[in-house]
């Protein structure tokens, strides 16, 4: 769905020059690690929306949690994921 | 980096998270996705077009995206909330006339707060803004704000009806105009975030001229 994507973008330039400099193992490696350091339902609530692609509502009925609740999280999220990686030296 | 490509890095996380994250009803991902992709960079070539359009200087914009039907524009990085002259927020989203913000802190302890949720809704008259403290969907305490919003203005511009409104926040930042308008089938929400009604019609008139 284009807001899964569009999410995403927050957490790179949109440059197709960078990502190429990097080793994709490393990189699913630093995303594993940075998944590592979170508590299990947030990193549940990333999965679900990031590799399932499930909708807001979905997750939030899952989680009982409201959807704003879900929506602020994911934010919060992303931006850590996007501050992890570029403390570890990739420029997105 | 494009955010295709981080979104098929994601596709590759440790399995045991993914069969964590859906221990029940797993389903695969789309592959629908890569033409929804596909879709998602041609609206964002359109937003792109509306940015140059638009034509803002960086010092009167932080931020214009397009995220499903919304554009939104800011005119700096944090639209602080007061209560009791006390920041509550320091980055407040709007989300089609809902909000979240969070911050730290302990509830007792306005100095000290720590992982403050903060919700609220456009009630046509008036915006209430609930603010919870606690780890997410824990309710510790509760207040409730009243922000003042301008009555809602209905007007045409460029041949395109427009709504417009203002939330007066009682600050003495800026104020925050929205205006809704459809085009081209497509429902815009435009938030200009200036204190200047006349510089919101001119930002209408750059995002819908002709």
């Amino acid at each position: 769905m284009p807001t899964v994507l569009d999410e995403l973008a927050g957490c790179v330039s949109g440059s197709d020059t960078v990502g190429q400099t990097y080793e994709r193992k490393e990189l699913i490696a630093a995303i594993n690690n940075f998944l590592s350091t979170l508590p299990a339902e947030k990193r549940n609530i990333f999965v679900c929306r990031y590799w399932y692609t499930d909708s807001i509502d979905e997750i939030a009925a899952r989680y009982d949690m409201t959807y704003g609740a879900v929506s602020m999280l994911l934010n919060r999220l992303r931006t850590k994921l996007r501050n992890y990686l570029v403390e570890r030296g990739y420029e997105l | 980096m494009k955010k295709e490509e981080l979104y098929d890095v994601l596709g590759d996380v440790n399995e045991i998270y993914v069969n964590e994250a859906h221990a029940t009803a797993k389903k695969a991902r789309s592959l629908w996705i890569k033409w929804i992709a596909i879709a998602a960079c041609l609206c964002l070539v359109v937003a792109g077009a509306i940015r140059i359009g638009i034509g803002l200087t960086p010092s009167q914009m932080t931020d214009i995206f397009r995220e499903g039907n919304l554009i939104e524009i800011t005119g700096q990085d944090e639209l602080p909330a007061l209560y009791n002259g006390k920041l509550l927020a320091f980055n407040l989203n709007f989300e089609t006339y809902e909000f979240y913000y969070d911050t730290d802190g302990a509830a007792e302890n306005t100095d000290d707060w720590y992982s403050l949720l903060a919700s609220a809704r456009n009630t046509g008259g008036y915006v209430i803004l609930h603010c919870m403290f606690g780890e997410t969907s824990v309710e510790d305490w509760k207040v409730s704000m009243v922000f003042t919003k301008e009555a809602t203005t209905t007007t045409t511009v460029n041949g395109v009806e427009v709504q417009i409104a203002r939330n007066d926040l009682s600050l003495q930042y800026e104020y925050w105009h929205y205006a809704i308008f459809e085009y081209d089938d497509v429902v815009y929400d435009v938030r200009v975030q200036s204190d200047d009604a006349e510089y919101v019609y001119e930002v209408l008139n750059q995002l819908l001229q002709r």
